[in-house]
């Protein structure tokens, strides 16, 4: 039995199960024509149907990865570490502003993974977020949050 | 020679400077997206999707078909120089290029690479100039029932063809069709799956969620292991070919364009197939099969020739049917829509200047292929140079003020987020990527056309089995499902293509 084969399948499952919830809310009919339930319930017997044989499958052994290449405790963190900066580069986006995000960013994620060379930490981050601030900003007009730097016109 | 006028109106738009420029920046993106491993064109393609936006249509699709093309080219390097496939279509290069670059002959394999790349990618342009009008006319004729087959036909064929599990594929492909669900019901405009939330009565965006899976799971890939690259080093001298190694190949780019382009215009197969079938059909006609892996240069020009070919074969499925056959052009069908354009044959009567204009373009991407890949090789090795600590990041934060340019929506932001770790968890037990993407485009031309269907034969579902075109589709599609139970039980040997196809 490989597990991460079968909570993939179970979640597979589960997310079947909740567009059928959903589906059942929509009339299957409308005037003797299909209506908007019709296919969402169709697709949620799909997965159910898929889920189930995922599961099976996984417990017989007949379903698995082949040569899964699951990472090490350090690529986990690195992973993990990405997710939570771009989370709190998220959150921080409207109140500080794109480009001290970005900078702080860049900065935090290549002094994460391994850069100890000053000259990278110092230059890469800002360089990086004036860059994309040229592209986005100036070049394609895109309103980027400005936060606490309102004095950029 | 009504293809004559059309291709000279075409040259006319994809000459004018901005379209040059637009070929040009595709081809070198394409080139490096494809050089560095790990990113493949989907992936490349994705993330910068929110570029295009203020472009005109003809504009974007050219830079993103550039990318296409130029990803097929660029991956060589990295097969050839490193022993590291650039992206999945470039497998087998790396088993007999870089065994030539072992040997000292890195400049003829890459040499060898271009003008297969070149002389395929000019003739699957070619057969699409010629093929598309009458596949368009033809299609012409087809009503809701047709297009629900072809469709279905299209999904069936990505989800059960590709991927080491049939089942992965199918869950993948009904998960896509359950997000395309989300929005307005398409006939009754009754809002579906949106949890009161008003900014998904629109649907879920198409942008964050290819995005998410391509662009945040490859940087999320890219970081979870450290690679050790060492890049071989070559020069321009280096570069030079002889007539035997052009002999040797001669028969080898044509067989595996041939190949290529076939394979191309299938659904389901794709660049990956085409160039592992390329590479088995001459090992198979070689009088000295026991020479491949050994460095023999028919080994490097059949696949590099055939993932060429199969680029503008798939280019016409999109364009004539509106229906794409991999995860790389169902981005693009995706980014088409979202300029309000939409492939299918009224494309070639009612936007001649976008076809032609793009199909055009590809002739013109290609000569600049030859070119970058013979003379600028030692530039792209360059680029390979610079380390994933920095790259990784910045790939990460490119797409995400790409993706809040498009709606400024920080609710985009969080979907790609999530997607992001769901692209990067499918790829680590091997659920393909591309089924979902292609379910999700389709899925609502996909239920507009099944439930006008049934409407027509109020609720007979025979309607797509009695009509002569979607009957034969459907049957294929039986066909298509039926083949894994035929593979376990009497075919024992097939050989499993990779989920990474694209």
């Amino acid at each position: 039995m490989h597990k991460a084969e079968v909570v993939a399948g179970a979640l597979v499952l589960a997310f079947g199960a909740s567009v059928l919830a959903g589906a059942l809310q929509f009339p299957f009919l409308l005037e003797g024509v299909p209506g908007p339930g019709f296919l969402p319930l169709l697709i949620s017997f799909g997965i159910l149907s898929s889920g189930v044989v995922l599961i099976t499958g996984s417990i017989r052994g007949t379903i698995k990865t082949e040569n899964p290449r699951w990472a090490a405790l350090a690529g986990w963190r690195r992973v993990g570490l990405m997710l939570a900066s771009m989370t709190a580069a998220f959150l921080l986006l409207e109140l500080l502003g794109f480009l001290i995000v970005t900078t702080l960013f860049m900065g935090v994620m290549i002094f994460c993974l391994g850069v100890r060379s000053w000259r990278v930490l110092a230059t890469v981050p800002v360089l990086s977020a004036i860059a994309l601030y040229a592209v986005f900003a100036v070049w394609l007009r895109v309103p980027l949050p400005k936060g606490i730097i309102t004095f950029i016109g | 020679m009504e293809f004559l006028d059309h291709l000279s109106l075409g040259f006319s738009i994809a000459l004018s400077p901005v379209n040059l420029l637009f070929v040009t920046l595709g081809v070198v993106v394409g080139t490096l997206i494809g050089a560095l491993p790990g990113i493949g064109p989907v992936a490349g393609i994705a993330i910068l999707l929110p570029l295009v936006f203020g472009m005109n249509p003809i504009s974007a699709m050219i830079l993103m078909c550039g990318i296409y093309y130029g990803c097929m080219y660029g991956g060589t390097i990295t097969s050839v120089l490193m022993n590291v496939p650039g992206e999945s279509s470039t497998i087998m290069t790396c088993v007999d290029g870089y065994a030539m670059a072992r040997k000292g002959r890195a400049g003829p394999a890459l040499t060898i690479s271009a003008i297969g790349s070149f002389v395929a990618g000019t003739f699957s342009v070619v057969m699409l100039t010629l093929l598309a009008p009458p596949i368009a006319e033809a299609a012409l004729s087809f009503g809701p029932p047709e297009y629900f087959a072809l469709m279905v036909l299209g999904l069936t064929a990505v989800s059960g063809l590709t991927g080491s599990s049939t089942a992965k594929g199918y869950a993948m492909a009904f998960i896509g069709l359950a997000l395309a669900m989300v929005g307005l019901d398409p006939m009754t405009a009754d809002p579906r799956f949106n949890f009161q939330n008003l900014e998904l009565m629109d649907g879920v965006g198409f942008l964050p969620i290819a995005v998410g899976l391509f662009g945040i799971g490859t940087v999320l890939g890219m970081i979870d292991e450290t690679l050790h690259m060492e890049v071989m080093k070559t020069t321009l001298r280096e570069m030079i070919i002889t007539k035997k190694d052009l002999k040797d190949s001669a028969m080898p780019i044509a067989r595996g364009t041939i190949i290529g382009f076939v394979i191309g215009v299938l659904p389901g197969a794709g660049a990956t197939i085409a160039s592992f079938l390329a590479y088995a059909t001459e090992k198979r006609l070689s009088k000295t099969p026991e020479l491949f892996g050994t460095g023999i240069i028919a080994g490097v020009a059949a696949p590099e020739s055939a993932n060429n070919a199969s680029t503008g074969g798939a280019m016409i499925p999109l364009l004539t049917l509106g229906i794409p056959g991999s995860g790389t052009t169902a981005v693009m069908l995706g980014a088409l829509t979202l300029f309000s354009l939409q492939p299918g044959p009224l494309l070639f009567t009612k936007n001649p200047d976008f076809v032609w204009g793009l199909i055009a373009s590809m002739y013109i991407g290609n000569v600049m292929l030859l070119v970058l890949n013979t003379a600028f090789v030692p530039a792209f090795v360059a680029v390979l140079r610079v380390p994933y600590t920095v790259l990784a990041p910045l790939i990460a934060i490119f797409c995400v003020v790409g993706v809040y340019s498009v709606n400024y929506s920080v609710l985009d932001l969080w979907l790609m987020l999530g997607f992001g770790l769901i692209g990067y968890l499918a790829n680590k037990l091997d659920y393909p990527l591309a089924p979902l993407v292609l379910a999700l485009v389709l899925g609502g031309p996909l239920e507009v056309a099944m439930r006008q269907s049934l409407k027509m034969s109020q609720t007979d579902p025979s309607i797509f089995f009695v009509r002569p075109v979607s009957g034969v589709i459907m049957a294929i599609v039986i066909a298509v499902m039926l083949w894994p139970l035929v593979r376990r039980y009497f075919i024992k040997t097939a050989p499993i293509i990779p989920a990474a196809e694209a």
